[in-house]
């Protein structure tokens, strides 16, 4: 069976070194991928997780990217937005008010503002663990819910809205925010699964599940 | 809920050996620290720090090579130092793979290089090490850097405010009085500071015991707990042992009792 | 530096119609009736220094040994014995008997730069056993490094010797700063007896070590830390009267029950395959020496469960089937040994492609050794129980 492609998509900015080698250890190959082309000849695509909101938007405004992603991506690629990238595809982010996301969810993000700023500290550093209320999003599937510990690194955060309907799982720092989302074949998480153990693989190797190949 | 965060150091000299230091001064050989990272990255630590001790003092900046060899062949969380003097340096060592990057001794000329690498990089990925180089009673002393008498400290909480304010992501307060000693940290102290931030401390320098991390916790939520000696010797002794999943399970149990004190 | 060609024999390939060794080692022999010199030699020779020969005779001689070993403890000193621990099954079984026996352990670790989690785990285990003390020494990495790629430009499978060496003078440099008498040795006949001189030399041999050393340029003060040499071993010997023992001889002794005891008991950890808690090693058995010299270690592994009726010549054949490196992602593996080792992969690569060489290709002090170590059974009544 030949080996699945992973598109990471290019923000200028941050580190893709981990996530390649993330999927290399689930036997899938990763690459970057600055041009439409490329996105194209994936079989699912990654939005990575370094980097700052409004440089984010620039970089895919500047290299052309952004309507061909945003096209793939309305024609069913699997796409896996991650810290960064999660924040990508929701409407906005407080990081840069100018800004627009890529507006696949229908969430905003903001800037972490804890009512006890002593005792919940910003960024939100360290290992968190996950909860769903409702039934667990599928790409925490064979993860066991005692393992549902990955790791953060974030000032922004994703607001948990009422009735929103799609499957997700929270994290809680002084306040529930989200740390999955999925909606179809979208899926945005707020956590580094490339940097959590044997639970961030098996979600990777979940995401791609469903990829074609 | 946040878990504070069980932390492996690990320092490296100019010649890239292994050391463990004692005071900052006596260094002890520990081997290969490509091994060493390669090892605590298979023991799963929740994140390892990675510092080049000498880095500044020769002029440069941690080999590229290095980290580039250290991120490859680890799959945990990395926070690395020594001699970063610049954006690009930064900006080089995330793309390795690093999360995170500390600096010291390069703000010992101001803040200034804090800021722009905050702005930059986002704070998250801006880690700065603070040396506590002297405690006399009520006046705790930190520096930038290798303490010495050209770099005197100056007040602790003055400049890990200022820090914070500049846009620092963490704080890691490094006791140079008590690194190599096993004697157990400034529980005071660490517990003071932590108060007073809004942005995560990670205690370093004396850690020689599970008590000692469990007064500390007890103390105060500090987001990290780091360890050199405990995690290289065989405890109580000075013979070199790698290792972490005891304490680590420990620690895990120890935190899942203290749950209630987390609502 | 020109590579040079083997003076191996040139071999049509054969292989034992009894055990499973083949012409994979250049000087094997075979009966008419195609039984090779290795299976005949362990049976005849090899097993009977175990109570696998006659397992009547097994009695008590564990504890026999235990006890002459207390009773030559010297005044004033604190251990009974030196042991090596590498978190392998064979060391930390005999540390566990020692432990049990009551005897004062000192367990010894040697980091030569490759340990592996797991390993160290297995360390921590048994030296936190009440009874054992424990003491490591660190190599200094960059002069290891550096005696290893010589012995890999060298172009010999022995590259694992730095390690055999190293740790042998480890060992004894243990047991004369203690005073104490007694190293005792996982070594073992049952899953070790058969192993051929051309896959793994004499490590005791200083002048074939120091030839290749020598060819590759390094300083021989490099060298020094790393070696034991048969001068020292013999004064270690005759002087302070230090003996290595084989605990894992004096019953008959089956690494897999062994497996699951230490499990059992003190929460051992298993990684697959034999020898592979260090990445060196699991290099060295499962890639480069099938790949550089069709060597296949499992060969001798199998061909001694063979003769002990462990395992039929079928199955065993069966197994050999499936490559060495089978399970393992050999990509990143020669990546990190490359690294480590300050090679480019493809550099190692190539390395791997060049012809054989074997310890005939060097100078050594085979025959010297051998009357020398004849010598000594003869004199103090001992049995040939190992290759030289």
């Amino acid at each position: 069976m030949p080996t699945k492609k992973v598109a990471i998509v290019s923000l200028c900015s941050g580190n893709i070194a981990s996530l390649e080698q993330a999927f290399e250890a689930i036997d899938v190959t990763a690459y970057l991928a600055s041009t439409p082309d490329q996105l194209l000849s994936a079989d699912a695509l990654v939005l990575p997780g370094v980097g700052h909101f409004g440089s984010a938007c620039q970089s895919l405004t500047a290299s052309g990217l952004r309507e061909p992603l945003t096209q793939l991506i309305l024609s069913g690629m699997p796409c896996l937005g991650i810290c960064l990238g999660f924040h990508l595809l929701t409407q906005s982010s407080e990081e840069a008010p100018g800004e627009v996301g890529l507006g696949f969810f229908d969430l905003f993000t903001v800037r972490i503002t804890p009512a006890d700023p002593h005792r919940y500290k910003v960024p939100h550093l360290g290992w968190n663990t996950l909860s769903s209320s409702l039934e667990p999003p599928s790409l925490l599937d064979a993860i066991h819910p005692d393992n549902q510990l990955f790791y953060f690194a974030n000032s922004y955060a994703v607001v948990p809205t009422p009735g929103f309907i799609y499957p997700h799982a929270f994290y809680n720092h002084n306040s529930p925010w989200l740390a999955l989302v999925q909606r179809g074949s979208i899926y945005g998480v707020q956590f580094h699964p490339e940097k959590s153990r044997s639970q961030g693989l098996q979600l990777l190797r979940n995401f791609l599940r469903d990829a074609s190949c | 809920m946040l878990r504070p965060r069980l932390i492996a150091s690990l320092l490296v000299d100019q010649q890239l050996h292994l050391v463990k230091t004692n005071r900052f001064h006596e260094r002890h050989y520990l081997g290969d620290p490509l091994n060493a990272a390669y090892v605590f990255s298979g023991f799963e630590v929740d994140e390892l720090l990675i510092l080049a001790i000498d880095a500044t003092a020769h002029g440069h900046c941690v080999p590229l090579s290095f980290v580039e060899s250290i991120a490859r062949f680890t799959s945990v969380p990395l926070c690395v130092g020594g001699g970063l003097a610049n954006l690009n340096h930064i900006h080089e060592l995330l793309a390795l793979g690093v999360e995170k990057v500390a600096l010291s001794s390069a703000l010992c000329s101001g803040l200034n290089f804090l800021e722009h690498a905050s702005q930059q990089f986002g704070s998250s990925t801006i880690t700065v090490v603070l040396n506590l180089c002297s405690n006399a009673a009520g006046e705790p002393l930190a520096c930038f850097g290798r303490p010495s008498p050209s770099n005197p400290g100056q007040p602790l909480f003055t400049l890990a405010r200022d820090c914070q304010l500049a846009g620092a992501g963490e704080l890691v307060l490094y006791d140079s009085t008590r690194d190599g000693s096993r004697l157990g940290f400034d529980i005071p102290l660490f517990a003071a500071l932590n108060d007073q931030l809004t942005i995560p401390l990670v205690a370093l320098g004396g850690c020689g015991s599970h008590a000692h991390i469990q007064d500390l916790l007890r103390a105060t939520s500090i987001s990290g707990v780091a360890a050199g000696s405990l995690f290289a010797y065989a405890p109580w002794s000075q013979q070199v042992l790698f290792n972490y999943p005891l304490t680590s399970h420990w620690f895990t149990s120890l935190l899942a009792s203290q749950r209630e004190l987390y609502t | 530096m020109r590579h040079s060609f083997s003076n191996a024999p040139q071999r049509l390939y054969q292989i034992c119609q009894r055990c499973v060794m083949d012409t994979t080692d250049p000087w094997i022999q075979f009966t008419h009736n195609g039984i090779c010199n290795h299976c005949i030699d362990f049976l005849a020779n090899r097993l009977v220094v175990t109570p696998y020969a006659d397992s009547a005779k097994q009695g008590d001689r564990l504890e026999r040994m235990f006890e002459n070993i207390r009773r030559s403890r010297p005044y004033g000193v604190n251990h009974d014995v030196v042991i090596g621990v590498s978190g392998g099954v064979d060391s930390s079984k005999t540390a566990l008997l020692a432990q049990q026996a009551g005897l004062k352990v000192l367990a010894v670790h040697m980091d030569n730069g490759w340990d592996t989690p797991i390993a160290l785990q297995n360390v921590f285990r048994v030296v936190a056993l009440s009874g054992i003390d424990y003491e490591a020494e660190v190599l200094h990495w960059r002069h290891f490094k550096a005696v290893q790629r010589a012995f890999i430009s060298a172009g010999v499978p022995d590259i694992e010797l730095p390690t055999d060496v190293a740790i042998m003078a480890v060992l004894h440099r243990a047991a004369r700063r203690h005073g104490i008498r007694t190293i005792l040795s996982g070594g073992n006949i049952s899953n070790e007896g058969i192993l051929p001189v051309s896959w793994m030399y004499n490590p005791r041999d200083s002048r074939f070590a120091e030839a290749v050393v020598q060819r590759s340029g390094l300083n021989r003060g490099i060298y020094a830390p790393f070696r034991l040499g048969f001068r020292q071993e013999m004064r270690d010997r005759l002087w302070h009267g230090i003996r290595t023992l084989y605990p894992l001889n004096q019953f008959c002794y089956d690494k897999e029950e062994a497996r699951c005891e230490l499990i059992n008991s003190i929460g051992w950890q298993s990684y697959g395959g034999k020898h592979c808690e260090s990445t060196f090693t699991r290099f060295c058995q499962l890639i480069y020496h099938p790949i550089r010299f069709g060597i296949d270690f499992r060969r001798g592994y199998l061909s001694a469960d063979i003769c002990l009726g462990r395992i039929t010549r079928n199955k065993a054949l069966k197994e050999l089937e499936d490559a060495p490196w089978s399970n393992l992602n050999v990509h990143r593996d020669i990546a990190f040994i490359a690294r480590k080792l300050d090679y480019r992969p493809d550099e190692l690569k190539a390395i791997m492609a060049l012809p054989p060489l074997w310890y005939t290709d060097y100078p050594n002090r085979r025959r010297l050794l051998s009357i020398a170590y004849n010598t000594y059974r003869i004199l103090t009544g001992r049995r040939k129980a190992s290759n030289f």
